[in-house]
């Protein structure tokens, strides 16, 4: 059987291979959600030699709870969940911080000429392109910067167009929370990147 | 018409353009341009988190994952057989032993001693084996 076609397998078929004692099952579902764990786990784990060792404790836990995964969400989803979990633990035993409150409140004098030149910039191509480039690298400074939590939920949003019910099944966390976690975590990276970055940098 | 500025939520929601704006706030957005110039400030920040390198892992995680995995064993008589006749054996061996003392066992009961307790330690040494080929391949792996 192809790669093609074991992806497109539905989570029931694969599971029902998996407990038949199929390995090449659970390698499929494995590829099917890497992508997922290594966005929870690289935006929550800052220590790069131990992302490894967690995402191999995911997918062994996974395999271990397979018989109890009662179909209530998608499998990708509750892996999502073992993983997010998991990494909670790894930042509580390293005594790390998940959610970072100390964020101030909106700095919205600073933002006006930054702002102004974006609407600006947009106007002319060649130059827009390049300030697409220079904005990615300088987001990812930023991104990084934030505390764990807010850092997941936004990968989860815009890069895994993830839904907030989907958010919240994974981080156990209530809709509403999601929804003001991620308005708030948007809204620091829009002022650090603003703050720390003069209009002229940009 | 609104005449005060748009909340940061709102202007978030509207730059999401995943609500149905009320009508008011798109007149306010059109018209308003300290609140228009956020809406384009958010788009941008979204568009550039929306290019963000995906992360990923530089190792094969499917294949690290799979030799890590033990199967899950499945009883079998076939594989037990030989340590259900050996336990049989030595029991046996040992029910000789009461009834007859010690002095005065038979040599082939003590053959039959020697080859269940051989095969024993044959079962266990095979699944120390196993288990340290698995060990080495997990240590290969990494």
């Amino acid at each position: 059987m192809n790669i093609t076609t074991e992806n497109s397998q539905d989570d029931s078929t694969l599971i029902k291979r998996v407990s038949q004692g199929d390995a090449a099952a659970f390698k499929t579902i494995v590829k099917n959600t890497e992508r997922l764990v290594a966005q929870i786990i690289f935006k929550m784990i800052p220590v790069k030699e131990d992302r490894r060792d967690l995402a191999q404790e995911v997918y062994l836990k996974a395999y271990d709870n397979l018989g109890s995964f009662k179909f209530q969400c998608k499998l990708s989803t509750w892996i999502g969940q073992i993983t997010y979990n998991t990494c909670c633990k790894y930042l509580a035993k390293k005594k790390l911080v998940l959610y970072d409150n100390i964020y101030g409140d909106d700095d919205n004098d600073a933002l006006e000429t930054v702002g102004n030149r974006m609407v600006d910039i947009t106007k002319n191509e060649p130059e827009n392109q390049l300030f697409k480039k220079e904005l990615a690298a300088i987001l990812k400074i930023e991104i990084d910067k934030l505390s764990p939590l807010y850092k997941t939920l936004i990968t989860l949003y815009h890069n895994e167009e993830l839904s907030y019910s989907e958010i919240a099944e994974i981080t156990s966390l209530p809709d509403g929370t999601i929804k003001s976690y991620l308005f708030r975590a948007r809204n620091i990276l829009k002022n650090n990147l603003m703050r720390t970055y003069k209009p002229e940098d940009l | 018409m609104i005449t005060k500025h748009l909340s940061d939520t709102e202007i978030q929601n509207y730059a999401l353009r995943n609500t149905d704006y009320e009508a008011a706030i798109m007149t306010h957005v059109t018209q308003c341009n300290v609140c228009r110039q956020k809406v384009v400030e958010y788009q941008q920040l979204f568009k550039g988190i929306e290019a963000q390198d995906k992360a990923e892992f530089d190792f094969d995680l499917a294949e690290v994952v799979s030799r890590a995995i033990k199967p899950k064993r499945r009883f079998s008589l076939f594989i037990y057989f030989p340590v259900f006749l050996a336990l049989a054996l030595l029991a046996l061996v040992f029910y000789q032993f009461a009834l007859s003392g010690v002095n005065i066992i038979s040599d082939p009961f003590i053959a039959i001693s020697c080859v269940a307790t051989i095969m024993v330690i044959v079962v266990q040494n095979a699944g120390l084996f196993k288990n340290h080929q698995k060990a080495m391949d997990l240590l290969n792996a990494c």
